[in-house]
């Protein structure tokens, strides 16, 4: 019910908001350009054609027309003219996402990303990228969806996004959560917050290795070595030799100078 | 914290100041200055002696007025969370992103992005305000055809984050570009923050950390041939107080296009320091121009990753798993619509946990539709689903933009979240209403706002329950300058690629 609510309300809102006239000077602007432009790979595969023949591109298009695109790169438009000299008149580029950029995109375009920056590089700038992987105190929602806090326990226990990739858990998550009145502090652990699992202190191993960066957004680690110090948490497959070998600090938190398998 | 300071100042400074004092040089300059007005609600602990706790009608212990208890055998007192004091936060950022170049010697460039932020109403209310100056990027560049050099303040984005040092960068091409390589080091940051790991800011309930910051030492090696790109990578983080490794992974991302309109990408991490298998994922997408359709599916891998200065490593956490797929189809030339599903688990985490069976599966699906009139006016809905550890949750989106002139934005939007949490009775229903504008003043000037109402309801059994209806509100101005006929215009504050969002 309250789904078809929402549905009414947006359906709603659309319908204030479609202007009574305009569709024609709208579709003005979409209209023409070769049957090549209509491609659904053009826009990801258009630059071969420009180093081959710029001349036939320079027909309609002016510099302007790159630089919407590509911002980061302007050095592809050395040799177009400018629009102010008369050419492109009747040319608009809006700048839009090449068709590999679905839906999903924006949850997935780290490997791709990560695989051949350069590619981003021709459209997107670093501004781009730090908007989102170093926002700032004041930036308001934008990666996630509108609801997203009253969900983000969920999400983040479950991974939906990797919340590490753009915040700092400590500034960001466990700052909110102290501010907030959830974290421990060091308090005993037996004051019933997760009271919807009776019996979760003493079974709350599967739910702690499942998705620890959860549990450590509110508990801090003398929370967890109260206990721990005595009762040991490594899983299956621990390493501890390679790891004091590494970094003894790490063992020595609980296990002092009596490392197990140390000189 | 001091140097980090000096050198904000530094660079915001020569930057203002080198168009002014140098007579041949061009430069880009964008400032954004954001405010928001911000609420939120958490718990506050209380308790009440033992022999004030009351028996309820469903045989549980309550406090008098109605909050369900915990009492601990044996104890003197019952603890219990009732609703948490209103906290209010008005964080008030300006951005200043900056690039000056021609300075005399070809190929030097100045860049430099630095942040001050305050809360202007209850300071501490909202993260990220403190420091007052951060300095999120600042360095100098000598750039060659066939190599550059960077110095200062760097961020190395790559598939391990994105790794903030202060130090140096080489960059190296080869084989007109087909081949790279590039070296890093210097003195690192904190994840994902300007901060250094000695900042208290990044540690706000002062658990372990390191007395120094860490020495950042890596590189990697890129191709870019015929239909395949990729990069592999190596990175190795020292405490360089006792010399302990802190960090070291090799990893790398692979673009490939199989046939046309098939690519195939995707990467892996391993965690030398743990000896482990970090995070992976591929994906396999699929365009199919005849029917108008884009299909990708694919599997992820996703394994926290902690630093050795933290205890967190030693506890185990496990993988996690997930194969998803998403289909977009155009069946008409003015609507889109797309589908997307993910199923995931963990990993037998090798915990005897008999009093507390908590799910270790879950899935969650999505459909969508947009309806473009023109890139004028655009109309969203999107449906999501659930159901898994921790949770579950349904939501509906939906917002329409339009542009009624060219040089002003509109978004409206409404959409519902209800959740239920598998830990803690604290269900929630929340009903959302936005409202977004940008104009553009200037071609070098837009200045964007907009107001959320959320109308909010915690649910539980008995008196902790409580409404949350509150109203945000942000807005925030856009200034760019620069030098030449090829400065581009300041990107709408309402996004359009990929749809949907406001900055």
């Amino acid at each position: 019910m309250t789904r078809i609510r929402a549905l009414l309300l947006t359906l709603g809102v659309a319908a204030l908001l479609v202007p009574a006239s305009g569709g024609g000077r709208l579709a003005a602007q979409v209209s023409g350009g070769p049957s090549t432009h209509r491609e659904p790979t053009f826009l990801q595969q258009h630059g071969k054609s420009v180093r081959q023949n710029a001349t036939a591109c320079q027909v309609c298009h002016a510099r302007e027309s790159c630089l919407e695109c590509h911002r980061g790169m302007p050095s592809v438009a050395d040799g177009f003219a400018t629009a102010a000299s008369g050419r492109a008149m009747n040319v608009t580029v809006r700048r839009r996402a090449p068709a590999n950029h679905m839906p999903d995109w924006i949850a997935r375009h780290g490997s791709p990303a990560s695989a051949a920056p350069q590619t981003c590089a021709a459209c997107h700038v670093r501004q781009d990228c730090l908007d989102c992987h170093q926002p700032d105190a004041a930036k308001t929602r934008g990666f996630h969806p509108a609801g997203f806090l009253a969900g983000h326990p969920a999400q983040a226990y479950t991974r939906q996004s990797s919340c590490i990739d753009c915040h700092n858990t400590g500034q960001f998550c466990t700052d909110c959560h102290r501010q907030s009145g959830l974290v421990t502090g060091g308090r005993t652990l037996t004051r019933g917050f997760h009271d919807a699992k009776q019996g979760f202190l003493g079974g709350h191993g599967q739910a702690a290795r499942q998705s620890l960066e959860s549990c450590v957004s509110c508990h801090v680690e003398n929370d967890c070595l109260t206990c721990h110090r005595q009762f040991k948490p490594h899983g299956r497959g621990f390493d501890g030799e390679r790891l004091r070998e590494k970094n003894p600090e790490m063992c020595s938190t609980c296990h002092g100078t009596s490392i197990p398998g140390g000189p | 914290m001091r140097t980090s300071r000096v050198l904000a100042w530094m660079t915001v400074g020569g930057l203002l100041l080198a168009p002014t004092a140098l007579s041949a040089q061009s430069y880009r300059l964008r400032l954004d200055t954001r405010v928001q007005a911000v609420k939120y609600r958490g718990w506050q602990l209380d308790s009440i002696p033992v022999a004030e706790a009351v028996t309820g009608t469903n045989g549980g212990l309550f406090t008098a007025s109605g909050f369900a208890v915990t009492c601990v055998a044996g104890g003197v007192s019952c603890t219990f969370y009732r609703p948490g004091a209103e906290q209010d936060g008005l964080p008030l950022v300006s951005t200043l992103d900056a690039s000056v170049w021609g300075l005399g010697v070809p190929g030097l460039r100045l860049y430099g992005r630095a942040r001050v932020g305050t809360d202007l109403a209850d300071p501490g209310a909202w993260p990220g305000t403190a420091p007052a100056v951060q300095l999120v990027e600042g360095y100098v560049e000598y750039a060659q055809p066939a190599w550059s050099v960077r110095g200062g303040r760097l961020h190395e984005a790559s598939r391990f984050g994105y790794t903030g040092f202060d130090g140096a960068r080489a960059h190296a091409r080869f084989l007109g570009g087909a081949l790279t390589a590039s070296a890093y080091g210097g003195w690192g940051l904190a994840w994902g923050t300007p901060l250094p790991i000695t900042s208290d800011a990044v540690n706000p309930l002062g658990e372990f950390r390191p007395g120094q910051r860490q020495i950042v030492v890596g590189g990697d090696l890129a191709w870019a041939v015929r239909g395949a790109r990729g990069r592999i990578l190596y990175e190795r983080q020292i405490d360089p107080g006792p010399d302990h490794l802190v960090a070291e992974r090799v990893g790398g991302d692979v673009e490939l296009s199989v046939v046309r309109n098939v690519t195939l990408s995707g990467g892996a991490d391993y965690d030398l320091a743990f000896g482990e298998m970090g995070s992976a994922e591929a994906t396999l997408a699929v365009a199919i121009p005849s029917a108008k359709t884009s299909v990708a599916v694919g599997g992820r891998r996703y394994r926290p990753y902690f630093e050795l200065w933290s205890i967190w490593g030693a506890f185990s956490p496990v993988a996690y798993k997930a194969g998803f797929g998403s289909v977009t189809a155009t069946p008409m030339p003015k609507l889109q619509l797309r589908a997307r599903g993910e199923l995931y688990g963990f990993d037998d985490p090798d915990a005897a946990t008999p009093l507390a069976q908590i799910e270790d599966n879950g899935w969650r699906a999505g459909l969508g539709a947009t309806y473009r009139h023109s890139a004028d006016l655009i109309v969203m809905v999107d449906y999501s689903i659930d159901d898994g550890p921790g949770a579950g949750a349904i939501g509906i989106d939906g917002s329409v933009f339009w542009r009624p002139i060219p040089r002003l934005g509109l978004r409206g939007s409404v959409a519902n979240l209800q959740r239920v949490l598998e830990l803690r009775f604290n269900d929630a229903d929340v009903w959302i209403y936005a409202f977004d504008a940008d104009v553009d003043i200037r071609s070098e000037a837009r200045l964007f706002g907009g107001v959320t109402y959320y109308d909010e309801n915690r649910d539980r059994p008995d008196a902790a329950a409580f409404s949350w209806n509150q109203l945000r509100l942000h807005a925030g101005l856009r200034l760019a300058f620069g030098s030449g006929a090829d400065r581009a215009s300041l990107p709408a504050a309402i996004l359009r690629i990929p749809e949907g969002g406001t900055q």
